[in-house]
């Protein structure tokens, strides 16, 4: 079968897609991070600044913002390769999605347990580290892992910019032995796979969370 | 060539682009909406075979990116005998990928009415389908609205993949202006960017506002 | 201890508090009453400037609360406030509710403070479930557990929400028992409930407040059997 002789390019796709997932997760979730903070800011600049953001990102479609960095930094002078612009262009994009589930998370937390921390006489730093975002964290487990579904998903649009993901090694597949059902089938099923499983791991910890 | 004379030039050209995306959206968010609804309501019935086909439909298109759908409809399924142009492969599979994600948001809502409701309205002698259309379905649609018109800013979006396999839209009228004329990309891009926000913003704030006046009746 | 100088608040057009004088003495244990709306919870937490105030002064202690320059955490330190809803942190152990407030705010180390905590849980009658998570345990129990958590700080000044309001009628009384164990022990306790059993035997004076205002001040035995005005009249003609 044609895909056993492309079986190590699939394989290579394979970690390529995860590894530029897991990077642009790590980044995008440091970037909410501070994003989510900055939304519960009261100081308004801050806030604005961080909403014009989010905004901009979640009414534009991601191949735009993909093409504005990919195309917009060499116009500037400025040269990546296709994996750090697929992580910027990504990091970009979860980033803003991912700065709303903090936020919502944050927001989540009773307001009788700010009252407490307050009146035990804590500062707004300790009261967050220790009572309000370890309990915002587990709130904000489900929706984060179902951002990184999302964002595995997303990398797909990575082989415009000929990073060789999933998509790409379809299209290399396909391009070199004009058989068009075994390359994207494979590819929709490797996809299937890797978010099949972070689905049902969802599901498991939105069950955990409902018995507590 | 500055910021003026590019804008001034591309911009009649993206507002054709700008017509086409709103063509693909109107057609595949309403198809989505039918299937969306057909798909809650089969995931939720009592048929076993009707729940596991659901089930399977909305595993497979929540699970898989949607430019993989789309080269599997546009360029497997003429093996099988299905040959569909650029327009009706991209409008189809975007409403059964939509179709999926509204699905779920139907069946959640189905879901998030208490019991008590069917129990009260069987009380009063309704048949089931008196119970779903006089009380069921308002309480649902009231649910739904909101991650509905989130779902369908996400379909808006979605479109400008559907320029990868050719059709031309308000994002490949763009790639093609900033490739033939050369000019900064950025503006050009710019400019897509703002037709884009231009139409998805209102539909957020909208949605918002939606889900604030809900939750006042209740 | 605690004084408080025409003091008015405003929650939009609402006019919450009305021109509110109240001093509570060293070692007092005043206990507010009114109809619910009447503002009595809001009083409270602007003692601690849980809620700003609009105009007036708040002193307690040595602490000028409504002073925008003054460092209010650490004058929290100095006050103790118990909730309706107990607001226990329900991702840590009964025991380490009792101690966070010791060793972040308090620093200290974390001997110290689990042998005050676990005195107190002792005191308050919980010793056995120190290891406990808020989610394990009864109402009445988590309240205990908040008693404790308050007291940890030690300080000048306790406050209580309705403390019992939110329990089950059969744990009201062990809470109220380790309350009333409380006030005889010469604290200074600002009280909210409408335990009027809890108010009569432990009180040194019952105030009533009704739509943002003092109405009456009196000893226990004075307002109870002698109300002065009508509408405190109509209130106790409600509520015994």
């Amino acid at each position: 079968m044609i895909v056993k002789q492309y079986l190590p390019v699939f394989r290579q796709a394979f970690f390529n897609t995860l590894g530029v997932s897991a990077v642009s997760l790590i980044f995008a979730f440091i970037v909410g991070l501070i994003g989510g903070l900055c939304k519960i800011s009261k100081n308004k600049i801050i806030h604005s600044i961080v909403s014009i953001y989010v905004n901009a990102i979640r009414s534009t479609p991601l191949l735009a913002q993909l093409y504005l960095v990919f195309f917009g930094f060499p116009y500037l002078g400025i040269k990546f390769s296709p994996f750090v612009t697929g992580v910027i262009a990504l990091t970009l994009n979860s980033g803003a999605y991912i700065t709303e589930i903090v936020r919502s998370g944050i927001e989540a937390v009773p307001k009788g347990q700010t009252e407490a921390s307050l009146s035990l006489g804590m500062n707004y730093f300790t009261m967050m580290r220790r009572i309000i975002l370890p309990q915002a964290f587990v709130i904000i487990i489900p929706p984060l892992v179902g951002q990184s579904v999302v964002l595995i998903k997303d990398t797909c649009l990575l082989s415009i910019i000929a990073y060789t993901e999933l998509t790409r090694a379809a299209e290399i597949v396909v391009a070199n032995s004009f058989a068009p059902t075994e390359g994207y089938i494979t590819s929709a099923l490797l996809y299937l796979t890797l978010c099949f499983v972070l689905m049902q791991f969802s599901r498991y910890l939105e069950k955990r969370q409902k018995k507590a | 060539m500055n910021i003026i004379e590019i804008s001034q030039h591309s911009i009649p050209f993206l507002v054709k682009g700008l017509g086409v995306t709103a063509y693909l959206s109107l057609i595949s968010g309403v198809l989505a909406v039918i299937i969306g609804v057909i798909g809650g309501i089969g995931r939720g019935s009592k048929i076993y075979i009707i729940r596991i086909f659901s089930s399977i439909y909305v595993t497979v298109f929540r699970g898989t990116p949607f430019l993989i759908q789309l080269y599997v409809v546009y360029f497997v399924l003429p093996s099988f005998g299905i040959t569909l142009n650029v327009l009706q492969a991209g409008i189809g599979t975007l409403a059964f990928n939509s179709g999926a994600y509204i699905s779920e948001i139907v069946r959640a809502g189905i879901e998030a009415i208490p019991k008590e409701q069917t129990e009260a309205a069987l009380s009063l002698g309704m048949t089931p389908f008196q119970k779903m259309k006089l009380i069921i379905m308002p309480q649902v649609v009231r649910i739904i609205i909101p991650p509905l018109v989130g779902q369908l800013i996400l379909l808006v979006k979605d479109t400008s993949v559907i320029s990868l396999i050719g059709i031309f839209d308000l994002i490949k009228v763009g790639r093609e202006l900033a490739i033939a004329s050369g000019d900064n990309p950025l503006i050009i891009y710019g400019w897509v960017a703002i037709f884009y926000f231009v139409i998805c913003y209102p539909l957020y704030v909208f949605s918002i506002r939606i889900e604030q006046r809900l939750k006042l009746r209740y | 201890m605690v004084e408080i100088k025409n003091l008015n608040k405003w929650f939009g057009k609402n006019h919450i508090l009305k021109n509110i004088n109240l001093d509570v003495n060293k070692g007092e244990v005043v206990v507010m009453l009114g109809p619910s709306g009447s503002g009595k919870s809001t009083l409270l937490r602007c003692i601690n400037r849980l809620e700003p105030v609009n105009s007036g002064e708040i002193r307690v202690g040595d602490d000028l609360i409504t002073d925008p320059k003054i460092n209010i955490f650490e004058a929290r330190k100095k006050i103790g406030v118990v909730f309706q809803h107990f607001n226990l942190f329900p991702h840590l152990s009964v025991l380490k509710n009792v101690t966070i407030g010791c060793t972040e705010v308090l620093k200290m180390s974390t001997e110290k403070a689990d042998k005050i905590a676990k005195q107190l849980l002792e005191r308050v009658g919980i010793g056995e479930k120190i290891s406990s998570y808020p989610s394990e345990i009864s109402g009445g129990q988590k309240q205990r557990v908040a008693i404790a958590r308050a007291l940890a700080m030690q300080p000048e000044v306790m406050m209580f929400d309705e403390p019992t309001s939110a329990l089950d009628p059969e744990m009201i009384e062990e809470v109220l028992n380790v309350i009333k164990d409380l006030a005889k022990e010469d604290r200074t306790m600002i009280l909210v409930t409408h335990e009027i059993g809890f108010a009569r035997e432990a009180a040194d004076r019952t105030i009533f407040i009704d739509s943002g205002e003092i109405i009456e001040q009196a000893s226990p035995k004075e307002f109870f059997s002698n109300p002065k005005t009508a509408r405190a009249q109509a209130f106790l003609n409600k509520v015994l």
